[in-house]
């Protein structure tokens, strides 16, 4: 009774690159220590389909993709005595020139998701609803990447007022998809998580948490919403990553 | 006029429309119509289950109807404020084809319908046929875990992936209490806090999983 089987050329989450799922997993990779793939391995991992390629979101998924194990070296450069001063410098410049393309890319998904043409696409709210996502998720990326690069910056004020900025920017999109709740919804809550990082001042954290509690009641419901502090969010991970720690300011 | 009669004193057949609207035009035919239309009546009452004026059912058992449901739960076309693939990726839609292949994936399938159709109705407490389902999908798993061929086939992975939809998006469980594709606890206090066959996917999923996540895995392009 089944049906042919399509040739999977790749696993399930490559069939995903460009979707959140495949980001949460490198989310995951950023805020779990036991997680150690290399470039090459998140690369095959976020490899994205034919149609995807060249495109700006797999550009900025690219770059996401090379965080966790940037981190990593940067972390073990700067925990391990007598490593010579060129290595974090090499890896400084990488992590700036990820971040510059990331940041460019950015730009594209900001001025695509202001240009949807209404009248002539047939399903406008749809893609809204992607662009949308996808600035969002350009917004977190790109405050994860002047997060690891804080600590080895000379111009690290400049990386904490752009993220402090971009961290409003993410709250502020929090209005943009409510049409789309519950489960439409769902990623803003690993994009608040990043920006709550971001944010500098009392004031934008609290408005970040109570966005971040609301939309967690979407898809938390089936468990009431006494067990929301028990779940265990992403903010208790990254708060716990001693890389975000300087910045944050814990 | 020298044309042969053929057919003469032999039994002639009539052909008779199913058009029961038809209007009666006040000929010699209108008796044979009221006839017609009488034996017709009394057909529709006996009809037999494949008629040809009607479409058959398409046939369906407990596999098909499991089927029809999954591919429900995963329909693009429902609006993105539900829709599966728009939120966690395409490959769901290559899913249906490959239920009933493996054990672990029509179970974990099986837990996946039953939350998302409770999430979909507003439910506010997961229910108990969700959980037992997803329990006997975690069984499921971990027989397919401990196989070694099986562990790194696709399906395994996938039906990973579906437990961990239900999981954190559906379920919202606890994430210190679940084991996802990428991880496995190692931490035996942990372990000492969860259950039985949740310890066992912990142990077995960072030792298998990985290497199947870091492993190309094989196309598979036969029809089954």
């Amino acid at each position: 009774m089944r049906g042919p089987i399509v040739s999977l050329s790749s696993s399930p989450i490559q069939k995903s690159s460009t979707n959140v799922p495949n980001q949460s997993k490198i989310f995951e990779g950023l805020s779990n220590p036991q997680i150690n793939f290399t470039d090459q391995e998140w690369e095959d991992l976020i490899e994205p389909p034919k149609a995807a390629r060249g495109t700006p979101d797999q550009t900025m998924v690219y770059c996401f993709g090379r965080a966790p194990y940037l981190m990593s070296r940067l972390k073990a450069a700067r925990n391990t005595p007598n490593t010579p001063p060129s290595t974090i410098r090499n890896l400084t410049v990488e992590g700036h020139a990820l971040r510059n393309t990331a940041r460019s890319t950015l730009e594209i998904l900001h001025t695509r998701l202001l240009n949807i043409d209404q009248e002539t696409v047939k399903h406008p709210h749809i893609l809204h609803a992607h662009y949308t996502r996808m600035y969002t998720l350009g917004l977190a990326i790109v405050i994860i990447l002047n997060c690891i690069l804080d600590e080895f910056s000379d111009n690290f004020w400049e990386l904490r007022d752009e993220s402090a900025a971009f961290a409003q920017d993410i709250a502020d999109m929090a209005d943009e998809i409510e049409p789309y709740r519950p489960l439409g919804s769902a990623w803003i809550i690993m994009c608040l998580s990043i920006a709550w990082m971001g944010a500098r001042d009392r004031r934008s954290r609290s408005r970040i948490e109570e966005l971040y509690l609301d939309f967690l009641c979407d898809i938390s419901r089936l468990c009431g919403n006494a067990n929301l502090i028990a779940t265990g969010s992403p903010f208790d991970l990254l708060k716990k990553n001693d890389m975000f720690q300087r910045f944050i300011g814990a | 006029m020298n044309i042969p009669c053929i057919g003469l004193g032999q039994r002639r057949f009539k052909w008779v429309t199913n058009d029961q609207n038809r209007p009666s035009d006040g000929n010699d035919d209108q008796d044979d119509y009221r006839v017609n239309r009488a034996w017709l009546s009394t057909r529709h009452r006996s009809r037999p289950l494949f008629s040809s004026d009607h479409p058959s059912r398409t046939l369906s058992n407990d596999f098909t109807i499991f089927l029809g449901a999954f591919a429900a739960t995963i329909s693009p076309t429902t609006h993105i404020k539900y829709q599966l693939p728009w939120n966690f990726g395409d490959y769901l839609q290559e899913i249906p084809c490959r239920l009933g292949s493996s054990k672990a994936l029509d179970a974990a399938s099986d837990a996946l319908i039953a939350a998302y159709s409770r999430f979909c109705c507003n439910h506010t407490e997961l229910g108990l046929e969700p959980v037992k389902k997803y329990t006997a999908a975690l069984r499921e798993l971990k027989i397919s875990l401990d196989d070694p061929v099986k562990a790194h086939s696709s399906e395994t992975l996938a039906a990973i992936n579906l437990l961990q939809i239900y999981q954190v998006r559906l379920a919202s469980l606890p994430s210190s209490r679940y084991p996802t594709s990428l991880t496995g606890s190692s931490s035996s206090a942990e372990h000492k806090t969860l259950p039985v066959t949740q310890q066992a996917l912990h142990k077995s999923s960072r030792a298998v999983v990985v290497p199947a996540l870091r492993t190309p895995l094989k196309a598979k392009s036969s029809c089954q």
